[in-house]
């Protein structure tokens, strides 16, 4: 993420992806009153972990493919070089929804 | 049935008397059970479509916090739009429960549009994770132009013609575990 500026513009945050790599995900609107953690607006939104670790199972699944495709569909994945921008982590800090390769 | 209405014609105190057969006939119904109850104004009381809250109980909710926002610091509010779509009002979303909702109702089934949200693996260092992209545009490989709309058939197209342009959001586990219909969930 280059940053010659002093401002940042959402280009330098955006990042590319093919289309056949993405699944949509369905998000449920929750009042942060009913959420306990740290959240800090009003209204916020939530996505059903069982639905993200589905999504996870399905894209690995496809993934590998037949034979010997999982290395060539292994070079189209995008490359995250900042590592503090994923895994997500859950209540103890300790890394969700990764593979080790 | 013969139904007569006398005004009393008291500029004090104006008065509508109905006389005549206050029961329909064959129905048996009451002629006063179909019309609403009639509530009494506040007459200070600001029309709610010229405010810029909504109150729902005894909180007071800023119509501005349901604006999409998409910020440097990642944090990221409720998109309205898939469910503007659907005629949910700003009233409805503030007074729904978790429960009630089906977890796929803000996804239009036809197409992507800005701002919706999408899942896909990435390579990191050694290891592949799960991330989630909140969707800027969308980029066809023979038009030079970005769309803001792009019809769900084209995820499946192998040749890589079409490309989704987003940002990547911070999410985090709800402390609780378990919410809702006894699963886990993810908050922004």
């Amino acid at each position: 993420m280059a940053s010659g500026t002093e401002h940042l513009t959402q280009a330098q945050f955006i990042l590319k992806v093919s289309a056949s790599l993405v699944y949509p995900v369905a998000v449920v609107p929750v009042h942060s009153d009913q959420v306990t953690s740290n959240v800090n607006g009003k209204l916020t939104w939530r996505i059903n972990k069982v639905n993200l670790d589905d999504i996870l199972n399905t894209a690995w699944d496809l993934l590998n493919g037949e034979g010997d495709d999982i290395l060539g569909n292994l070079l189209l994945l995008p490359k995250i070089i900042n590592l503090n921008v994923i895994p997500y982590k859950d209540t103890s800090g300790e890394s969700i929804y990764s593979l080790r390769s | 049935m013969i139904v007569a209405f006398v005004a009393d014609i008291d500029i004090d105190n104006a008065e509508l008397i109905f006389e005549g057969d206050n029961e329909l006939e064959d129905t048996g119904i009451e002629l006063n059970e179909l019309f609403p109850a009639i509530q009494e104004l506040d007459e200070d009381a600001e029309p709610e479509i010229f405010s810029h809250k909504l109150v729902e109980g005894d909180k007071e909710y800023l119509k501005s916090a349901l604006v999409a926002t998409l910020r440097p610091d990642q944090w990221k509010q409720l998109v309205v739009r898939p469910f503007q779509v659907q005629g949910k009002t700003l009233k409805d979303l503030y007074s729904t429960s978790c429960s009630s909702v089906d977890i796929g109702s803000s996804l239009n089934t036809n197409e992507l549009c800005s701002k919706d949200l999408v899942v896909f693996l990435v390579q990191l260092a050694n290891k592949f994770c799960l991330a989630v992209m909140e969707v800027v545009s969308f980029h066809f490989k023979k038009e030079k132009s970005l769309k803001l709309t792009m019809g769900v058939e084209h995820l499946t197209n192998s040749e890589g013609d079409f490309r989704v342009n987003g940002q990547i959001i911070e999410l985090s586990l709800s402390l609780d575990g378990m919410h809702g219909t006894g699963q886990s969930t993810m908050y922004m």
